[in-house]
């Protein structure tokens, strides 16, 4: 047995653009235990529900990360529309969940370009990106936001998109199909990156199932868990949903997750875009919030928890969002026990983590 | 020597590539030479805005009414309207350009703009000028203290609800079936959509009931019904506020006279059957 | 499949059988979804304990008194509940007994002790 270090790892870090600090107890090159350590950017966004009205809240909660923003201020809306017993107009559904998806793509696509600029491949993460900001554009275009894009409200959406433009959004993706192919043949069949993730971090089922991990990281474990298929919201069971799963359990195995998912939005969108219905896209809602509601939805990185309590007016008394890469975290401390030094940074993104969703 | 370099040269040039996977991303790149840069020659060459790009909030000072709903609807309180002074502030760096406000405006006097405000050293705060309190009025020849009254209802109303659905503070309340109209003076942010609405004029503030040829409205709407949708459950004409609606057995009838076009009946139908057609 | 909207669930439990309540849960075969705590009045919090089988979700509420009752930690059944204990922990100031991983209140930094706990 050797010498045992305590290696610090962030919370500044060139791989990690948010700070996430993890002690890293080593034996020679070897991590034989970690101690995950957050809170450096805990801004109290949910305590906000106190002097912010539900509308307000809506907007804040949708401001806690760049990436999953549609996502979040879905999932508000929802739990706030479930307290309230409200249901949304179908075209509403829809137009909600293709956004979902095409932030999913937008998300993946991020993603995938971190993880090259992690193991060193830059003009991949370039050429990812690239193909990134289509996909940003055509946010711009039909929400007026490329990051944020404060298009739900509790009660529907605030705009409509119209039937052309959603065709012209289809068009689009197929368009990017093809380039999104060749790049992610790249991240599948280039030896380099081969040698770098397959069995690298590997999480067996049984521990994906025990350490209650979520999303592409249980999905690249052989668990089809999704959140989209339990048909709380959202018309995945109009469009024939099936989830992505891989067995390896390792970095390569997340990573086909979430290329495949990536195609896989691409088709929903398609899907939706053949079947939505013309109609209205809001509805009238109370003034007031009573009663509770606990909602989830999968966002990109995985299930993220939703639950408003209304205080009988126009302020909440309590929203709590919990976020994917909360519960990740015990899944990565078990995937870095007994890993290199040197994988200990891809380790840290194979499991896509956003501290500013972490900490909120 | 030379030849050595040569020769290590050329194996590395076949060993790296197909090590590194080179050829997977040589199309790519090789694509890349002769494609157009991806990115934008900024600022040389402009950036285009889509139609919806969310850029910065301007204000149509002149229409404000200084209601003070969008400093209400902020999440960020960027916003802060000055009614005494007559001035509309806002914060540039807490903007955060949701478009809360905008939605929020009675008067549709705000508007998102596409670009974004120009970077700044210091955290700028706009002023724009609106009408300060009674200003409006006086200049139109009422006395201010008559337009700063108390939203006010005359008896000649019939209590069809559209001021209460029209508020956007929801100051007021009205019960139909008790005849009672209620203003809720704190609430109140008079902004006169209300009396925009009221299809009687009986809505004034501070009392001064305007004149009565202003209660001659141009042109007159009343119910219409769709016979072959219509299912006879007389849910209209219990709702009718004026009792213009009659309903016996398969007989519908509308007496236009009394019809104040207030659309409550249209809202009951469960058939959808109603709907408002010029007199 | 059937759009249906999120079925609620809630049980309530008290401190004495939290942990039998939660066991059961865990034998079921269910995950743990989260823990969070919602401040009901000046004198009570409420820790809503949230658990999934395939897609549906139980939860489990638990009125506590602040600053006299003590929770026993979740963390010898479920071990990632860690997160979300210390958080609490560090924000409400709600003490969880017998953790597996106790950061003892330097989870979170914040610059103000337990922000979260209504002022009196």
């Amino acid at each position: 047995m050797g010498k045992r270090t305590i290696v610090p790892f962030g919370p500044q870090h060139p791989v990690l653009p948010e700070p996430l600090h993890l002690d890293l107890v080593l034996e020679d090159e070897t991590v034989v235990d970690v101690i995950p350590s957050i809170g450096y950017i805990h801004r109290g966004l949910e305590k906000l529900c106190e002097t912010k009205d539900y509308n307000q809240m809506v907007y804040v909660i949708e401001r806690i990360c760049g990436i999953c923003s549609f996502g979040h201020g879905w999932g508000a809306s929802a739990a706030i529309e479930g307290a309230m017993g409200v249901e949304i107009p179908e075209r509403a559904e829809y137009l909600r969940t293709i956004l979902h998806e095409l932030s999913r793509v937008h998300s993946h696509l991020l993603w995938l370009g971190l993880m090259a600029d992690a193991f060193g491949f830059e003009s991949l993460f370039n050429h990812c990106w690239r193909v990134r900001e289509t996909v940003l554009d055509l946010f711009e275009k039909n929400t007026g936001g490329r990051v944020i894009f404060s298009i739900c409200k509790p009660g529907g959406m605030r705009k409509d998109i119209s039937n052309e433009n959603l065709k012209e959004m289809v068009e689009v993706l197929n368009g990017l199909k093809a380039e999104i192919k060749e790049i992610t043949d790249v991240f599948i069949n280039d030896a380099s990156v081969k040698n770098r993730m397959t069995g690298v971090g590997v999480l067996t089922k049984e521990e994906a199932v025990e350490l209650c991990a979520v999303g592409p990281t249980v999905r690249g474990s052989g668990v089809a868990q999704d959140l989209r298929l339990a048909g709380d919201h959202g018309v995945y069971h109009e469009l024939g949903f099936e989830p992505v799963v891989e067995e390896a359990g390792d970095c390569m195995a997340r990573t086909i997750v979430r290329i495949r998912e990536l195609l896989q939005s691409i088709e929903l969108i398609e899907k939706a875009v053949a079947k939505i219905p013309d109609g209205p896209v809001d509805c009238k809602v109370p003034k007031t919030v009573d009663g509770e509601f606990a909602t989830r939805l999968e966002q990109p990185r995985g299930e993220a928890f939703y639950y408003a309590k209304g205080a009988g007016s126009k302020f909440l008394k309590r929203m709590r969002v919990r976020t994917p890469t909360n519960i990740n975290i015990p899944a990565l401390v078990k995937m870095l026990g007994g890993s290199d030094l040197a994988d200990v940074p891809i380790l840290a993104l194979t499991i896509d983590p956003c501290i500013s969703c972490t900490e909120r | 020597m030379i030849l050595i370099v040569i020769v290590v040269a050329a194996l590395l040039c076949v060993i790296i590539p197909t090590r590194l996977g080179f050829f997977k991303f040589g199309k790519i790149i090789l694509g890349s030479i002769f494609k157009k840069p991806a990115t934008l020659m900024y600022p040389v060459v402009p950036r285009e805005w889509e139609e919806r790009t969310r850029g910065s909030v301007a204000i149509d000072g002149p229409n404000c009414i200084g209601c003070g709903l969008c400093a209400g609807a902020c999440p960020t309180d960027a916003i802060e309207v000055d009614k005494a002074e007559g001035k509309w502030k806002i914060q540039r760096m807490l903007c955060v350009q949701c478009s809360a406000c905008v939605d929020s405006c009675p008067k549709k006097c705000l508007t998102m703009e596409n670009m974004y405000t120009l970077p700044n050293v210091v955290k700028v705060v706009d002023e724009y000028d609106i009408p300060a309190k009674g200003a409006k009025k006086a200049a139109a020849g009422v006395a201010p203290a008559e337009a700063d009254g108390d939203l006010t209802c005359a008896d000649t109303c019939v209590f069809c609800g559209l001021c209460a659905k029209a508020c956007p503070a929801d100051a007021i309340t009205v019960d139909r079936k008790e005849k009672s109209w209620k203003v809720d003076t704190e609430a109140c942010i008079k902004c006169g959509a209300c009396i925009d609405k009221c299809p009687k004029k009986s809505l004034s503030f501070g009392g001064a009931a305007p004149a009565a040829e202003a209660a001659a409205p141009a042109k007159k709407s009343v119910a219409s019904l769709d016979e072959e949708k219509c299912v006879y459950c007389a849910a209209c004409a219990n709702e009718c506020g004026a009792e213009a609606i009659t309903v016996e057995g398969t007989e519908w009838k509308l007496d236009e006279e009394k019809c104040i076009g207030c659309e409550a009946c249209v809202g009951v139908c469960p058939a959808e059957a109603i709907s408002m057609k010029e007199a | 499949m059937e759009r249906h909207t999120a079925q609620q669930n809630f049980e309530a439990v008290n401190l004495s059988n939290l942990i039998s309540k939660v066991s059961d849960l865990k034998a079921d075969g269910y995950r743990l979804v989260q823990i969070c705590g919602v401040v009901l009045d000046d004198d009570t919090y409420e820790i809503l304990y949230s658990f999934d089988k395939d897609h549906i979700m139980q939860n489990l509420r638990l009125d506590i008194a602040i600053d006299k009752d003590e929770v026993e930690s979740i963390t010898g059944i479920f071990w990632p509940a860690f997160i979300y204990e210390n958080e609490i922990h560090d924000l409400f100031g709600v003490k969880f007994n017998h953790s597996a991983l106790d950061y003892n209140g330097t989870f979170f930094k914040v610059s103000e002790e337990t922000p979260w706990k209504p002022k009196k």
